[in-house]
């Protein structure tokens, strides 16, 4: 028998909500009115939208069959009340149930507790005394319950069975922000089709003014009369609702396409859309102010928008004894503004210039067991003029290193300070960096 | 029966030392005379938790390899690991210096380390470290900087500047130049390699040479090896809680803080000679101080004015030979008293004596049971004076296992008490002596796999479920986890370098010490404050003071100690004698017992002796139809025997076999008879290779005394055994005996004589063994009751002992809020007694409520209505519905749902609107409309709440579904026609035991039950490693096998075994496991 062990990850609470709202807009064909019951289901009230699908039952195959296509597992209960509908999907015994007024007692009486949707303790209570199915509470006299478990108990027994009415709240969907321009024959004009798509993006960006928005992503599409369209998309590493930065990025992109025979529409949509209640929009700024962090912003995206997003890198400390390690790059996709650990720096020397990696030299010595007298790098010798170490410093173990090196500073006859090393396993010298 | 203690996973080196090492020495020797002289100063064992990562024998031998002059160990604020150090020394042949380096919380950027030049300035240092650990909380200590000028006198100190002297830490430099005078203080430097050494140093240098301090070079040793760097790094990442990705700068950049030769050290401060001399200087003036120095005192005040310890001790052994002997002291007791006063009095040991009879004398006049245990039943003189419980006329007495002149320490009594009362007797001792002079002794608690992996893991960055998957799976005692075919069984990866890393550096930290805690019961007492030995610490237990030393630094050392141990079973037999005293007006001591009741030997003879003490674990209950002991020098054997060195030496076979007449009994002549004859020929017991020795080879006690020590060590490091084996050969072979019978005589002693039981304490043990049997056979219900008034005590849940009380007709009532109280107790119904259940039973009920309600039954007498209790007593309804859950209302005739949905209607918080309504009179009805329970449903909930049931036993419910798989009821085992030998078979019950004793090769024994009886099963390592999951984790197995009949002893041998789900909640048993 193949064991295999579950895959676990971490419960990501937002994650789950935006997915289960994505889910609910998908819902929205079969009725208007959906809303999210977190953590795990939906509810759609189908009142008046049964006779589009024929009926109940097909109405629900329908729904299963949406959602599996989507690779999900699918349980679905139609109930006069939600209250029971909310038990049954989830407890009940097939996994598309559909009951009516008549039948609903008979339905549910084997239930558990669970499926009233009661806090915890109140279901430990009830079960310590044996009760367990709805059954079993609909027994007892309804005076008897209110005394011990309070007025929760009976108000979701009557939402199950319709003596109380519950209140749905649907989603609100917003249509997505796009605009389009045809144009009234194909043009292969770079001019005019860079004009069109500057007053596109301006009238996106006043939207997502009106929104309070910002956006991180702009596609534009072009309708090419001979070729397919052609996707051009432009990022920013930051929500932001500025026309001229979006022109400057989306330009290079534009200058590039390939327009084939002409291009004949224009369509513009924004993704990424998040709040963004206010913009500053420098109006004037004067040659000696200091560079603002929105500046380095446009910077860096504008860089990465022409060379790439994984060229743009950030250099920061880390906590390392070994030189090499000292430090470590990070992308600036995500903005500039990332948090990074803080680092205390010991109070030791470190060059101006690390190579990139330990150079091999030959040392020499003045006389065995002595000071160090010239160092041959590249074959260009010099001499050594004094000697400050060793500074041992040992490789990481943890990272499998096995070298111990003993780093010495020198300065030489021409001005230089030298960062070398001996490295004691293999008994050879390397030059490691320079001071400026 | 008290579970054995955890093997340690490293031995102390007192425990594991031999006597000498010459060649050890001499290699010291030869390395000393090669190499410059330099010794080490600063050194951190791993007695600084956390930091230092060798052992403090590791250091010493490494430094004596290397030829240093001497060593010092200057752990910070702590004197726990010089004791091992010190010894170890010895055995090395090095010269060692105590120290200790005392941190300051005002001056952190200076550290002091102290050495003492005599024994007055080791009482100052003792009591500066006890002055900074009394204050603080348990493991801390809180010392100032002036602290240690109060107590400078004769301490050589050496300040160690942590980085650049700033100006506080030169004010520092200044005082204690004052005060240090006479050329006490130093100044280290040492270098670490690091980029700014050489300006550091110089910087220090220009400070002493202002201030007038010499230099002194050190290493700031953390390890013994540069390979331990790795270690070193772990410990402390997981002392600054972090992983050693995160680690950074707290780690040191190189490896260089180990033990260097001093030739290295030479090369490496060559620019300083005179702080190198400086070093070798130090080390001798300190050489005015040892530790064997401290010559250990007795407290005195046990003794009246006027006369002298012996002169007491002697007149109180009269009195107590009186008393023992009312008929006249026997010949050869006297003899034997008279020996062991004469040796006594030579070796000064009285005040001891009378310590332990003062301990004694007190317990007993407030009614508390004792009984002396070990080596100390060798003892007449104890018996006399009533410490111990073995009648030197019914057993032979070998002295000089217990004292002997060649042993040189004094000797090491352990009392057991009734462990409820136990703490009446610390307190005693507390109070007579005072907190100064009387303290626990510490246990070194330890790194065991479990931890340890857990440790070595988080700090390794592991992932948490990784981590959990390896820890689990190791059983603590097992250090076999790097097996690649375990690795894989967990679905990890064996050839993941990381992975291999992490388990290595596990394997190596364990046996660290990670902490000091309080030993059980190990008292020291002395004379002189203690304050002046040894540093005493807050133990974690409000009112508890600790030493730092573990009783293994305490026997290297010499100094009394005194084991007052609590034993479950004394509890119990004083319950139940009160029992029998107040229900059948009957009193009985343990003394007054009646001896050699047959009756009793037949219920043991037939293995019924579930409760009783010591012979009712499984491998006890095997051997007793196979030895049949009749009589008491039987049951000594009997208790003896079932133990790994009979087992291993294989004696239990020959001798089962001359007992039941299959192999004759000879004897080479009349001296091997008269040691040899009480067990039929065959050694079983240490005294008798001490008296092979004596009497057929010419020993002295004492020498065999030495015997059998350098037997128990020979496996750690064999040594002198060859030299005892010559002299025994050439002994015996003076006598007469041929050189093959003397050889022979030589493998068996030793064979057993390293882990054969004393005697002395199998025959004080096998007293309660008697005693618990006869209270079983006589007073079941009574026995009974004790025992669970005692729990947790024993190898059986309280299930078990209730179930085995209703085999032998006693009738069980429930836990019922009218009738019980907080204990168990003995019911009058009509000419029986009835055995009520005590509300301790219902799980997690408090004392304080269970009287509360006890009491107000009393007062008001037994209530009709839980209300009425309710108001009554005020106990929360938290209570009162646990007490439901037990069923514990049947006498209002409410059972347990209609009690929890009546409680239910209680609310605590007051409602004073309601307070003046009239109690309504109406009668209780039992709500109708509330579902009937199933009765799988009552017992599981039976178990859950008081842990047994009294109505069915749970797999009775499934009876139907295991005799269609063809499973046979537990109780046809015994019948030999249904179950014959070598026989297919199919058995199913809840898992009472799982036991895997050390000797039996792995293999584990389990006992299941079910509502016929029991059955043991035997389960092999490889059927154990295919139904691993199922062994291990289940509540109730189905086991199919082979039965295997010896005599009347039946087992049955499993081949697949797996889990019985029966349906509800698992709360139904909780098996006791032992290794």
């Amino acid at each position: 028998m193949l064991r295999r062990e579950p895959h676990v990850e971490r419960l990501d609470e937002p994650l789950l909500a935006r997915a289960l709202r994505r889910l609910a807009i998908h819902a929205l064909r079969f009725t208007p009115n959906v809303s999210v019951e977190s953590p795990d289901g939906l509810w759609l009230d189908i009142t008046g939208c049964v006779h589009l699908f024929k009926d109940e039952a097909t109405l629900a195959h329908h729904v299963v069959r949406m959602f599996n296509r989507m690779g999900l597992v699918t349980w679905v209960a139609i109930a006069p009340w939600y209250g029971a509908a909310w038990g049954l999907a989830r407890f009940g015994l097939k996994p598309i149930c559909i009951v009516d007024r008549a039948h609903l007692r008979h339905a549910t009486s084997t239930l558990p507790l669970c499926a009233l949707r009661l806090p915890v303790d109140v279901l430990n209570a009830l079960n310590e005394v044996g009760i367990e199915t709805i059954e079993h509470l609909l027994a007892v006299p309804r005076a008897e319950l209110a005394r011990r478990y309070g007025l929760e108990v009976l108000r979701r027994l009557d939402q199950a069975f319709g003596r109380e009415r519950e209140l749905q709240t649907p989603i609100r969907v917003r249509p997505p922000l796009t605009i389009n321009r045809a144009f009234a024959g194909p043009t292969d004009r770079l001019e005019t089709i860079q004009l069109c798509a500057e007053q596109l993006i301006s009238i996106v960006c006043q939207r997502l003014e009106q929104r309070g928005a910002g956006c991180r992503e702009l596609l534009l599409v072009l309708t090419r009369s001979d070729l397919a369209p052609l996707d051009l998309q432009a990022r920013s590493s930051k929500p932001t609702r500025d026309t001229r930065h979006w022109i400057t990025l989306l330009r290079p992109r534009l200058e590039r396409a390939h327009l084939g025979y002409g291009v004949e529409a224009l369509t513009l949509t924004a993704g990424g859309i998040r709040t963004l209640r206010h913009e500053q929009i420098v109006q004037w700024c004067s040659d000696d102010s200091p560079a603002t962090s929105d500046d380095l912003t446009r910077l860096a995206d504008t860089l990465m928008s022409r060379l790439g997003a994984q060229s743009v890198r950030r250099i920061y400390e880390r906590e390392s004894h070994l030189p090499e390690r000292a430090f470590a790059f990070v992308s600036v996709e995500n903005g500039l503004d990332i948090r990074l650990p803080s680092v205390q720096s010991p109070p030791v020397e470190r060059p101006s210039l690390l190579l990139p990696s330990p150079m091999p030299i030959r040392v020499s010595f003045l006389f065995p067991e002595g000071p160090i007298g010239s160092v041959d790098h590249e074959g260009v010798g010099r001499r050594v003029l004094s000697c400050i170490g060793p500074e041992r410093i040992c490789g990481e173990w943890w990272h499998r290193d096995r070298f111990v090196r003993d780093y010495y500073r020198l300065q030489t006859d021409d001005g230089a300070w030298l960062w070398i090393f001996r490295e004691l396993t293999l008994a050879r010298w390397f030059l490691h960096g320079e001071w400026a | 029966m008290p579970d054995a203690p955890h093997p340690k996973h490293r031995d102390h080196p007192n425990v594991s030392r031999s006597d000498t090492t010459d060649d050890l020495r001499a290699r010291a020797d030869a390395a000393r005379a090669a190499a410059p002289p330099y010794a080490e100063l600063q050194v951190t064992s791993n007695f600084t938790f956390l930091t230092g990562a060798s052992h403090p024998d590791e250091l010493v031998h490494r430094a004596a390899e290397l030829g240093h002059r001497a060593i010092a160990l200057t752990d910070t604020n702590s004197l726990a690991g010089i004791v091992r150090a010190h010894v170890a020394a010895k055995d090395s042949g090095m010269r060692f210096i105590v120290g200790c380096r005392v941190v300051s919380a005002d001056a952190p950027g200076l550290a002091i380390l102290l050495y003492p030049t005599d024994k007055a300035s080791y009482a100052s240092l003792c009591s500066l470290l006890t002055l900074g650990k009394r204050r603080a909380q348990k493991g801390m200590c809180i010392l100032q900087w002036r602290d240690v000028l109060d107590r400078h006198q004769n301490l050589l100190a050496i300040a160690v500047p942590s980085s650049e002297l700033d100006e506080h830490s030169m004010d520092i430099l200044r005082r204690l130049r004052e005060s240090f005078d006479n050329d006490r203080l130093s100044l280290a430097i040492t270098r670490h390699f690091a980029q700014n050494d050489h300006h550091r140093i110089e910087q220090i240098a220009r400070a002493g040479s202002r201030i007038g301090i010499p230099l002194v070079v050190t290493s700031d040793v953390h390890y013994h090896v540069p390979q331990r760097r790795p270690l070193h790094d772990v410990l402390t990442c997981i002392r600054t809680r972090c992983t050693i990705e995160q680690a950074g700068y707290r780690l040191h950049a190189n490896a260089d803080r180990h033990i260097k030769s001093p030739c290295e050290m030479h090369r490496l401060y060559a620019a300083y000679p005179d702080a190198l001399r400086r070093t070798v200087d130090i080390a001798e003036r300190t050489a005015g101080f040892s530790l064997d120095q401290l010559r250990y005192e007795y407290p005195d005040e046990i003794v009246p004015a006027g006369i002298s310890p012996q002169q007491h001790l002697e007149h109180l052994t009269r009195q107590g030979a009186l008393a023992r002997f009312p008929g006249g002291v026997p010949d050869k007791v006297q003899l034997q008293i008279d020996h062991e006063l004469r040796l006594i009095d030579t070796l000064g040991y009285a005040p001891y004596f009378l310590t332990v009879h003062d301990i004694v004398s007190f317990a007993v006049s407030r009614g508390i049971l004792c009984q002396g245990r070990g080596a100390a039943a060798n003892s007449a003189v104890c018996y006399c004076l009533g410490v111990t419980a073995v009648d030197p006329s019914r057993v032979n007495m070998l002295f000089e296992r217990f004292v002997s002149k060649e042993r040189d320490e004094p000797p090491d009594i352990d009392i057991d008490f009734e462990h409820e009362r136990r703490e009446e007797v610390i307190q005693y001792l507390y109070a007579k002596y005072g907190r100064h002079r009387a303290a626990l002794t510490a246990e070194v608690i330890s790194f065991r796999s479990r931890l340890a992996i857990r440790e070595v893991g988080k700090a390794m960055g592991l992932s948490r479920d990784v981590i959990d998957k390896l820890a689990k799976d190791v059983e603590w005692w097992d250090t076999s986890v790097a097996q690649p075919h375990r690795l894989r069984e967990l679905g990890l990866n064996p050839s993941d370098p990381f992975l291999t890393q992490t388990i290595e550096l596990a394997m190596q930290l364990l046996g660290f010490p990670r902490h000091l805690s309080q030993h059980v019961g190990g008292f020291v007492i002395t004379r002189a404050p203690l304050e002046y030995l040894v540093p005493i610490e807050n133990a974690a237990m409000k009112d508890r003071t600790v030493i730092e030393w573990d009783k293994d630094d305490i026997e290297a050392m010499g100094m009394l100690k005194v084991d007052i141990l609590g034993l479950g079973m004394l509890s119990c037999i004083r319950k139940a004698l009160d029992l029998i005293a107040t229900h059948e007006h009957r009193p009985l001591t343990i003394a007054t017992i009646p001896p050699e009741d047959p009756v009793v030997y037949d219920m043991i003879c037939k293995a019924d002796t579930i409760g009783v003490f010591q012979i009712e674990s499984r491998a006890q209950m095997s051997m007793l139809p196979r030895l049949k002991p009749r009589n008491y020098y039987d049951l000594v054997i009997e208790v003896a025997i079932v133990r790994p060195g009979p087992i291993q030496g294989n004696m239990v076979h020959p001798y089962l076999r001359r007992r039941n007449g299959e192999e004759p009994t000879t004897y080479f002549d009349e001296t091997i008879r008269r040691v040899l004859g009480r067990t039929l020929g065959v050694p079983l017991f240490q005294e008798q290779a001490m008296s092979l020795a004596v009497e057929a080879a010419g020993f002295t006690p004492g020498e065999a005394d030495q015997l059998r020590r350098a037997i128990a060590a020979w496996k750690t490091r064999g040594n002198k055994l060859a030299m005892y084996g010559e002299r025994i050969l050439a002994g015996m072979v003076r006598r007469g005996y041929p050189p093959e019978f003397a050889a022979n005589v030589f493998e068996q002693i030793k064979g057993f004589a390293g882990y054969g039981f004393p005697e002395s304490h199998a025959a004080s043990f096998a007293l309660l063994v008697y005693a618990s049997c006869w209270l079983k056979k006589h007073h079941p219900g009574a026995f009974a009751c004790a025992l669970l008034n005692s729990q947790p005590m024993g190898f059986y849940q309280p299930a078990q002992i209730v179930r085995d009380a209703q085999a032998h007709g006693v009738s069980v009532q429930p836990v019922d809020v009218n009738r019980s109280h907080w204990d168990c107790t003995l019911e009058k119904t009509g000419n029986e007694h009835a055995l009520r259940l005590g509300l301790r039973m219902v799980k997690g009920l408090a004392a304080a409520d269970a009287d509360r309600i006890a009491q107000c039954v009393a007062q008001h007498g037994p209530f009709a209505r839980i209300e009425s209790l309710w108001r009554q007593s005020g106990v929360k309804t938290a209570s009162l519905r646990r007490l439901a859950s037990a069923d514990a209302f049947g006498s209002m005739h409410l059972p347990r749902q209609s009690a929890l949905w009546a409680i239910q209607k209680l609310n605590d918080e007051p409602m004073p609107l309601f307070d003046h309504l009239p109690a309504r009179s109406s009668a209780v009805v039992e709500p109708a409309y509330l579902p009937r329970p199933t009765p799988l449903g009552q017992v599981s909930h039976d178990y859950a709440a008081v842990g047994l049931s009294l109505r069915s036993h749970p797999v009775s419910f499934v009876r139907d579904r295991l005799a269609a798989m063809g499973v046979t009821p537990s109780g046809e085992l015994e019948h030999a026609a249904k179950c014959p030998d070598k026989a297919s078979i199919t058995v199913a019950g809840l898992v009472l035991v799982r036991q895997r004793p050390g000797t039996a090769s792995g293999v584990l024994f389990m006992t299941i039950e079910d509502e016929t009886g029991t059955a043991n099963l035997v389960v092999w390592p490889s059927v154990y490693d295919r139904f691993r999951t199922a062994i291990r984790r289940s509540n109730a197995i189905v086991c199919t096998g082979k039965v295997q009949r010896e005599g009347a002893v039946v087992h049955v041998v499993a081949r697949a075994i797996r889990r019985l789900s029966i349906d509800e909640t698992a709360g139904f048993s909780k098996s006791r496991d032992f290794h």
